[in-house]
């Protein structure tokens, strides 16, 4: 190896052990000479390398990362690289809208006989990492003894791009903000009452979801109905934003055995993840679509409804509606938010990102509303090892917003109840929705349209782009 | 202990001075996305009478995150940062200007669990810095329901010093009754002199009555309507098996925004971080409404659903609490209510039972 590293640059190569490793061993068996900033770590395979590694990597000071394997079809475990493939495809574009310097981060397929590519790999890598200005990489660090831990770097320093995401959300809800015409509110709640009492006495469902008004006029509540005669609780109206299917994985509601649901359009397409996903049976569920014009809190109409396209739930057994709707805005705010941020330099982005982050609270109010978020324990919560700081610090929460988006990639339908409940008003819908646009362009793949259709992340082509690796 | 009658800008220049002789001065204030306490540097960026701020002033006192170990592994030994030495002069004196009466009673509710032995040297360190001085309300939020919990717009439960605005009728500009309740509150005003008004008789017990019952009468109608929460705590642990609370707390998701927003929830976890070299404990703050709350090592869990841990909220506010101090834990400023992502009414569930 070459001894000169005159930057004194780090970089963690995450390699599989059947291919990478051995190219490296070929190297230095061939005595090829190579940049020594390489700190390799070896892995069965690729697929195994999560990207929280990466992260975890990037905290731990490194100033780039390479992720080698197989070449396509090479895989000690025939598919593992595959997998992969598609999951770095989509961690890279995701590091890239927050502002990562893509010449941090690589990938590339070296072989067991490669050592000569190896070494090429590794000087190519090294040398995009030295050409980055500024020198060390500064990543969401907490340390910072004067103010007990916690680093403000980035805290209240509002940017000029969250100045203009704000205008922009702010003239699109004020341009779109007319009251839908909804007058049929009441009539609705009549027939949503009638069936569901129809359905808990005649046994076809043992408990019902719906939402039912609260002391507040403009607010509502979920409620679980097991009682027929308790049903007149149920109400429908304009203030139903909570997303429903959230409770379908939990114990004590599954422990009710048949649930009736009450869902909007958006809430649908959630069930179709979940039944993929094999968290609920189609069968224990009977889903009540409702015809839903749009939904307010504090007397504005969601951004997720601007951009609703189709206002009939994708999936029910039963659908109460007035009459055919006609409501189609289909402006998409948060696309145009995508589209400022991606025009925007990169340390604007990361700036952006790191201010957005710096305001979370770890209240974990964004995980407990998702509907995808069922993880028994989540990964947040395990300190053996401990794969996120739980203190609410730049670097934690950094890596709690980034995995969490990442771990809902391909499966995020867009509900938007993350962003919604967040108190500090992150905005993880553009994220989510960030990374649903990339699935989309990447893989053909939209979230809950289909049941048959496998989720991105789970399955393969053996022709899946694969620019991005060297 | 002593009150008097203060212009508007005298409490103005007051507070200037204040923040000119490097004191930290937290006010309410929005910052664009939330509104919380946050320092200020000059009197310009105080707006008085503002909404109750969405995040209480308790990460002033007991903040978020807190190292409260720091060390290092040097030959295999541990050696602790002696920086890390937390007594009453490691802290900078802090003034909190313009809470709310609610935010300030919550200091009777946080130093009833910080300073009652054993100790919290590192909430005592900043307790001991920290001068309160409350606001009476004038911006009361549809969730709040203050005096249900014995207080009021004008309680001066907590605060070291309170301010009460006069109904103006004087073309002066603003007055208000200035009213110093704590040894603590005649210290500030002995060091930092306000200037009273001139023409300032003794003002009677009865008169300063008189404008806090004024003042407490003109919006008490936009809060939710008086019920005693105070009493009767004995009527919640009866109910404890009550079959409401499988249908109130099925319907929790369990997240910690109630505990969080909550200006008395003290409840912190202890965990060890890393980085740069260098190991924490940090002291971070918990929620009973979380899973991993009270899980054991074992696996088992006292609490295993929502409906255990959001019972355990209700009554650690409204009874456990109320038996030991006397005055409950809730006081009444329904942040809770207002970021519950599944709009659960505190307010509501605590009235089902009086």
């Amino acid at each position: 190896m070459n001894t000169q590293n005159q930057n004194n640059i780090k970089i963690a190569a995450f390699v599989c052990n059947w291919c990478s490793y051995a190219g490296a061993d070929s190297a230095g068996t061939s005595r090829l000479q190579y940049d020594d900033s390489i700190r390799i770590i070896r892995f069965p395979c690729t697929g195994r390398i999560d990207p929280i590694f990466i992260i975890k990597a990037f905290e731990t000071e490194v100033d780039g990362v390479l992720v080698s394997g197989c070449h396509p079809g090479d895989c000690h475990y025939s598919t593992g690289n595959f997998y992969a493939r598609r999951r770095f495809n989509v961690f890279r574009s995701l590091m890239e809208f927050i502002g990562l310097d893509l010449r941090r981060l690589h990938f590339s397929w070296v072989s067991a006989a490669e050592g000569a590519k190896w070494a090429n790999v590794v000087n190519k890598v090294s040398s995009e990492v030295k050409s980055i200005p500024n020198g060390k990489f500064k990543w969401a660090l907490t340390y910072h003894k004067k103010n007990n831990g916690q680093n403000t770097e980035h805290k209240n320093k509002k940017t000029e791009l969250s100045k203009k995401i704000k205008n922009l959300y702010e003239s699109f809800i004020k341009e779109y903000n007319k009251p839908f015409p909804y007058e049929k509110e009441n009539t609705l709640t009549e027939q949503l009452r009638t069936l569901a009492k129809n359905l808990l006495v005649n046994n076809k469902v043992n408990a019902i979801i719906g939402y039912k008004s609260s002391n507040f006029e403009k607010l509502t509540t979920p409620v679980v109905i097991t009682n027929p005669e308790s049903v007149n609780q149920l109400v429908w109206n304009r203030y139903c934003v909570n997303n429903l299917t959230s409770y379908l994985t939990r114990p004590k509601i599954k422990k009710l055995g048949k649930i009736g649901i009450v869902v909007k359009a958006c809430d649908s397409k959630s069930i179709i993840g979940l039944i993929q996903e094999n968290q609920i049976n189609r069968d224990d569920i009977f889903i009540i679509g409702i015809q839903c014009d749009g939904v307010l809190e504090n007397e504005k109409i969601l951004e997720k409804c601007l951009s609703c396209s189709n206002r009939i739930p994708v999936i029910k057994n039963e659908y109460i509606y007035d009459k055919e709707i006609e409501i189609k805005l289909n402006v998409n705010v948060i696309d145009e938010a995508i589209k400022l941020i991606e025009n925007s330099s990169i340390e604007e982005r990361w700036n952006f990102w790191q201010e957005e982050f710096s305001r979370c609270i770890r209240c974990y109010a964004c995980r407990t509303v998702c509907p995808f978020c069922y993880c028994e324990t989540c990964i947040t919560d395990k300190h053996r090892p401990q794969w996120i700081s739980p203190s609410a610090s730049p670097k934690g929460n950094f890596s709690w917003n980034l995995i969490r988006a990442f771990h809902l990639s391909g499966r995020c339908i867009g509900c938007n109840e993350c962003s919604r409940v967040c108190p500090v008003n992150i905005h993880l819908d553009i994220l989510n929705r960030k990374i649903a646009l990339e699935i989309k362009k990447e893989f053909e793949y939209e979230a809950g349209v289909s049941i048959d259709v496998s989720p991105p992340l789970t399955t393969y082509r053996p022709d899946d782009s694969q620019e991005f690796i060297l | 202990m002593k009150a008097f009658i203060v212009e508007e800008k005298n409490i103005l220049n007051w507070l200037s001075k204040l923040l000119q002789s490097n004191i930290k001065v937290y006010v309410p204030k929005n910052v664009e996305d939330y509104s919380s306490y946050e320092q200020i540097e000059q009197i310009e960026d105080l707006v008085l009478h503002q909404k109750r701020p969405e995040f209480s002033f308790k990460n002033i006192l007991f903040p978020q995150t807190e190292s409260v170990l720091e060390y290092t592994i040097e030959k295999n030994w541990v050696k602790t940062n002696p920086d890390l030495n937390y007594n009453s002069t490691s802290e900078e004196k802090t003034i909190i200007f313009g809470a709310p009466p609610c935010d300030c009673a919550s200091i009777i509710a946080l130093n009833h669990v910080f300073l009652s032995e054993p100790i919290d040297i590192f909430y005592k360190s900043k307790f001991d810095n920290v001068y309160i001085i409350g606001l009476a309300c004038t911006n009361p939020e549809p969730e709040c329901f203050c005096t249900s919990v014995g207080s009021s717009m004008t309680s001066t439960k907590g605060s070291d010093i309170f301010l009460t605005p006069l109904s103006s009728k004087s073309n002066s500009g603003k007055e208000y009754l200035v009213e110093v309740i704590t040894t603590k509150g005649m210290e500030l005003l002995k060091d930092y002199e306000l200037q009273v008004q001139k023409s300032n008789k003794k003002i009677t017990k009865n008169a300063i009555e008189e404008i806090k019952r004024k003042h407490d009468s003109k919006y008490e109608s936009q809060i939710l309507p008086k019920k005693d929460f105070t009493q009767n705590n004995q009527t919640l642990s009866e109910n404890f098996y009550s079959k409401d609370w499988e249908e109130i707390g099925i319907t929790c998701f369990g997240c910690g925004v109630c505990a969080y927003v909550c200006p008395t929830c003290t409840c912190y976890d202890l965990v060890d971080e890393y980085e740069s070299g260098c190991f924490r404990r940090c002291k971070n703050w918990d929620s009973c409404g979380f899973a991993n709350f009270t899980l054991h090592a074992s696996g088992h869990n006292p609490r295993p659903t929502q409906i255990e841990r959001y019972r355990q909220r209700i009554l650690h506010k409204f009874t456990y609490f109320t038996e030991q101090v006397g005055m409950t834990m809730c006081v009444g400023c329904g942040r809770c209510t207002k970021f519950c992502p599944v709009h659960k009414d505190i307010y509501e569930v605590r009235s089902r039972w009086i």
